[in-house]
């Protein structure tokens, strides 16, 4: 009923939840009706498991009230088709009150765009857009996109005279799903990393052992499933494959069906093995460094994703009974939107196919320091870099192995260390000869007196195993000291459930760290950052110093 | 009797309220505080996705009782 083509508001009004919900809370700043679209807004939040206690603003062209300090998300819902103004002469009066706005409010900030299909509309959008990509923690929810879907069908005329807004059931319905599934979460949550997809019934019609390759059917649906999923990995999200079946099988699958979308390449993890899913996942979550609760498994045996689910708290199911219906929902599924994408997403998935190759060198090659400059390593910083803002705001809210304070820092909080004096956030790139791996590393620091604060430490995993830690902390440290005379560097650390190898390099750099959260000190040495640069066997590139505020 | 119909009506009410509507409850707009002018909406728009039907315009801001809404719905069904 979630997923279906056709929405019914009675069906998702009667739908109870029955397992436990996060409440958070939602403010309406608006100048047309939204209780059409928040009664089954429930619905949807429900399945992604989240409540939302909400608030309306009185309508208000004038977008002058304050959100208040009391919400955790606020959704700008505005009829753009009210404002008699030009549509440039709109877009500037829109960014100064989201300007406003953000300076109101620490919650993330939704809006809604123009649905219309006009050039007015799609200009304003573009310029909405862009507004939002300079403010921190402020994102367009893409409601123009469910009119181009619904079409003639977004509009209801008869509905203007008597709820004051022209939006179609339909079209409250399915702007009621995105925000639920969508949008909401993408703002609340970390995202879904990985996709784990079974194969027989799931990708296609058929047992491969049984039917062998030829014989199993792929249907219009089954084709439109295989390309959501390569719009996931596209988007940056892994596609892992775990299917009951002999390798051999899967080996003539690839070959002997050149007609599937889906090729063997474009899996980052492949496991075919007659073990319980549970431990295939487990197996594939090991090799691309995650945790279980990252993936999203979609299989067509309801009984296999309770086993798993229950072996794995966290980990998200989808019961793949339809292809269609598969495909929509990954559509939409909790987890899987991302409101905007970073330069890190694209360079994410071929990054992993880079790290197979290094663990295969490093295996061949038994001088470590051989193998590090074979692999020409390269380094960049930057300190207070705005455009890096999203990115860095990523790194504190996904890693968590190599994630020395847990802050879960919001886009807001990041531009605190870009824009004030005595904060810095420094940010690490990382490539090699085998492949550009993108931001990988953030280090948030405050000058406190003589003292240097590292609030936390951020590396993804993925820039993990090669030993790369030491010199990229000590060097980001060192530029977020600049010129100043600091002594000592202090390192803030908070035990999490994952975060041992980020405990394991501060003990070895400082000694015993305290359980739960305290905080450990080292001497500032600046020439010993100066020997370790010279033994390095990477190059450190000098980058700049960019977005800090007049 | 059973009336498929004014079943249906009743069912959807029950959802948008979140209460049962027992058969015989004379439920309207004047008897349900929570019936206001955007609930009223609300009926009518759940009401024509479970029924598959679509109400006239003028029509919509009298469908404020169950047997109003029931008697509409067998007309359209019926023109």
């Amino acid at each position: 009923m979630i997923f279906g083509e056709r929405l019914r508001r009675a069906d998702l009004l009667a739908l109870k939840p029955s397992w436990p919900l996060r409440t958070f809370r939602l403010k309406v700043i608006r100048n047309q009706p939204f209780e059409f679209v928040g009664s089954v807004l429930q619905a949807f939040l429900a399945y992604a498991g989240w409540q939302a206690q909400t608030s309306y603003s009185d309508y208000d062209d004038s977008l002058s009230l304050p959100a208040g300090p009391d919400a955790d998300v606020v959704l700008v819902w505005l009829d753009f088709e009210r404002f008699q103004i030009p549509a440039d002469e709109l877009a500037g009066w829109i960014d100064g009150r989201l300007a406003s706005l953000r300076n109101s409010t620490a919650a993330p900030v939704l809006i809604s765009d123009w649905p219309a299909e006009s050039e007015v509309s799609t200009g304003f959008n573009t310029a909405l857009r862009r507004f939002a990509d300079r403010l921190p923690g402020i994102y367009v929810a893409d409601q123009a996109a469910i009119a181009r879907a619904l079409g003639d069908g977004y509009v209801d005329r008869r509905t203007a005279r008597v709820a004051g807004t022209s939006l179609s059931d339909a079209a409250c319905l399915e702007t009621a799903r995105q925000l639920g599934l969508g949008w909401l979460p993408a703002v609340l949550e970390p995202g879904i990393k990985a996709v784990a997809v079974d194969f027989d019934g799931t990708l296609y019609s058929g047992v491969l052992g049984e039917d062998g390759p030829g014989g199993l059917t792929v249907t219009p649906a089954h084709e439109q499933l295989h390309r959501q999923l390569l719009a996931l990995r596209d988007r940056g999200i892994f596609l892992t494959g775990v299917t009951r079946n002999e390798p051999t099988d899967l080996d003539r699958l690839f070959t002997e069906r050149p007609d599937l979308a889906l090729h063997r390449e474009h899996f980052s993890s492949l496991v075919a093995s007659w073990d319980a899913k549970a431990d295939s996942l487990l197996r594939v979550a090991q090799e691309l460094r995650l945790n279980p609760d990252a993936f999203l498994l979609i299989d067509d045996n309801a009984g296999e994703l309770a086993s798993a689910a229950a072996a794995w708290p966290g980990l998200r199911c989808l019961h793949a009974a339809d292809a269609a219906v598969t495909a929509r929902a990954l559509h939409c599924y909790p987890g899987l939107m991302r409101l905007t994408t970073t330069a890190a997403d694209q360079l994410r998935v071929n990054d992993l196919a880079a790290t197979a190759a290094r663990e295969k060198a490093q295996r061949q090659d038994a001088d470590p320091g051989a193998y590090l400059r074979s692999l020409q390593i390269e380094l960049t910083f930057a300190v207070d870099a705005r455009d890096h803002q999203e990115r860095l705001h990523e790194l504190s809210i996904k890693t968590n192995q190599f994630n020395t304070g847990l802050l879960r820092l919001s886009p807001m909080d990041v531009a605190r260390y870009i824009d004030e004096p005595d904060r810095h956030v420094v940010s690490i790139a990382l490539r090699d000869r085998l492949s550009d791996s993108g931001l990988i590393g953030a280090v948030f620091t405050r000058l406190e007196g003589q003292r240097l604060i590292v609030d936390e430490v951020d590396i993804s995993c993925r820039a993990l195993g090669r030993g790369l830690e030491p010199v990229m902390i000590m060097e980001a440290v060192r530029r977020g000291i600049a010129e100043n005379p600091v002594t000592a560097v202090t390192f803030a650390f908070q035990a999490g459930p994952r975060n041992a190898p980020a405990r394991a390099w501060l003990e070895e750099l400082a000694g015993p760290v305290p359980d739960g959260t305290g905080t450990v000190s080292v001497a500032w040495d600046a020439s010993a950052l100066q020997r370790l640069l010279a033994s390095t066997l990477v190059r450190v590139r000098d980058d700049r110093v960019v977005g800090r505020a007049a | 009797m059973a009336d498929p119909v004014d079943d249906a009506v009743r069912q959807v009410l029950s959802a948008v309220f979140g209460r049962p509507v027992g058969k015989d409850e004379p439920l309207s707009a004047k008897t349900e505080p929570a019936w206001d002018s955007l609930r009223q909406v609300e009926v009518l728009l759940a009401v024509e996705g479970a029924l598959e039907v679509r109400f006239d315009e003028d029509e919509m801001p009298q469908l404020d009782s169950v047997d109003k809404l029931v008697r509409s719905v067998k007309r359209h069904r019926a023109a």
